[in-house]
């Protein structure tokens, strides 16, 4: 497929739009070269806190303020799609399918890249792993729930420094570490792929997004996802984790909360953006989590996630 | 499965980057990162196909392995 470069930026005055539905598939790519499913609400927020063993974090919370949900096939938006720039614009799992099609991001100084965030993980206990995560407000990046929770090191990690845009020595926007973080108990109670999505809070001194902007929230029925160019960046591990990658391509399916694609992917790029570009927005439509041969896959954003989402978007305001 | 990782003068490769680009089971996408011991652990037990990548010292290292028995732990020694 063609990958031109082209800056598409956003103008300041775009922040907050809402594109208006959800029949136009127009969408462009990037211009780039199992267990117990016995949960009564598997959305039900799950947070970390300030310390202390897993179990004993994990609570429930009540109804979610935020965005009213819409109709699926009316298509969701987030209302304050943040979408600007400042100032400018199984069997053998292969996760990489065929050729390898991923292009380096050279800009990551620039929106969108800017606002999607090298992870460096701190597990419960001690291990150290890499991950991908976006920014949808100031303080607020979404990523896959197992960055935040592993059931296999101990629960809750214990601190995520959060690096945007990234670019080998280069942190144009410095970094942050935060312990603050999300999850439902779909992923980490009952450990179900279909509820692997969560977010990392920031301090309140560390608003990042002021600096990067940030990915607007949307739900896109079927028939969308289908004819819709998916774009996915992150921080793949076989390139070292300090660069961007990028690749476009459409779904190849979508269930009920997951979509599955043939764009290249590997470890490094859990909790990676799966976006759309509508209309000048770009709308994250899900978050990468895994690779397999059948298809590399992310938790797709149904109304659920969406509300979930938008909460937590909220905290970081 | 265990992964212990080494240089090809058998020090310990710490601070390695382990992805996996195969598996025998659909895995999520973390980097694992070694620890001072070159250890990582990688969440599947299932025998069968393995190939990794490891990224040390600016390289990117392939290694593939049919894995019998994925009680026991895998030994990669990294070579040029």
């Amino acid at each position: 497929m063609g990958k031109s470069i082209q800056a598409d930026q956003l103008s300041p005055g775009a922040e907050g739009s809402v594109a208006a539905v959800d029949d136009g598939t127009e969408t462009e790519y990037e211009a780039l070269p199992g267990l117990n499913f016995n949960v009564r609400d598997p959305h039900a927020e799950a947070t970390s806190g300030g310390g202390g063993e897993a179990g004993e974090l994990t609570e429930y919370e009540g109804a979610v303020s935020g965005s009213e949900a819409a109709d699926d096939e009316a298509g969701l938006l987030d209302a304050m799609a943040g979408s600007y720039a400042l100032g400018e614009a199984a069997r053998a799992a292969e996760v990489i399918i065929g050729p390898d099609n991923r292009v380096r991001v050279g800009a990551t100084a620039s929106y969108p890249w800017r606002a999607i965030c090298a992870l460096r993980i701190t597990a419960r206990n001690g291990r150290r792993f890499i991950g991908t995560g976006w920014l949808v407000s100031p303080r607020t990046l979404i990523t896959a729930g197992h960055c935040v929770f592993m059931h296999n090191e101990g629960g809750w990690a214990s601190a995520i420094e959060v690096i945007p845009g990234l670019n080998d020595a280069s942190r144009p926007f410095g970094s942050a570490v935060s312990g603050a973080l999300r999850s439902v108990t779909g992923w980490t109670q009952s450990r179900n792929r279909e509820f692997d999505y969560g977010a990392i809070v920031l301090p309140a001194n560390a608003r990042l997004g002021d600096r990067t902007g940030w990915f607007g929230l949307a739900v896109r029925n079927d028939a969308f996802l289908r004819s819709a160019n998916l774009n996915l960046s992150g921080y793949p591990g076989d390139k070292g984790g300090n660069q961007q990658w990028f690749m476009a391509q459409r779904a190849k399916g979508t269930s009920a909360r997951v979509i599955t694609y043939d764009i290249d992917t590997m470890g490094g790029q859990s909790g990676s953006p799966v976006w759309v570009l509508q209309n000048g927005q770009r709308y994250g439509v899900g978050v990468h989590t895994n690779g397999a041969s059948s298809g590399n896959s992310a938790t797709r954003i149904d109304t659920a996630v969406f509300n979930r989402m938008v909460g937590w978007k909220n905290e970081g305001l | 499965m265990e992964v212990r990782i080494t240089h090809g003068d058998g020090r310990p490769a710490a601070g390695a980057l382990v992805s996996v680009a195969a598996a025998p089971v659909d895995l999520t996408e973390l980097a694992l990162v070694a620890d001072d011991q070159g250890g990582v652990h990688i969440p599947a037990e299932a025998p069968g196909l393995y190939r990794l990548n490891v990224w040390i010292d600016g390289e990117c290292h392939r290694s593939s392995h049919e894995v019998v028995d994925a009680q026991q732990p895998l030994s990669v020694r990294l070579t040029r």
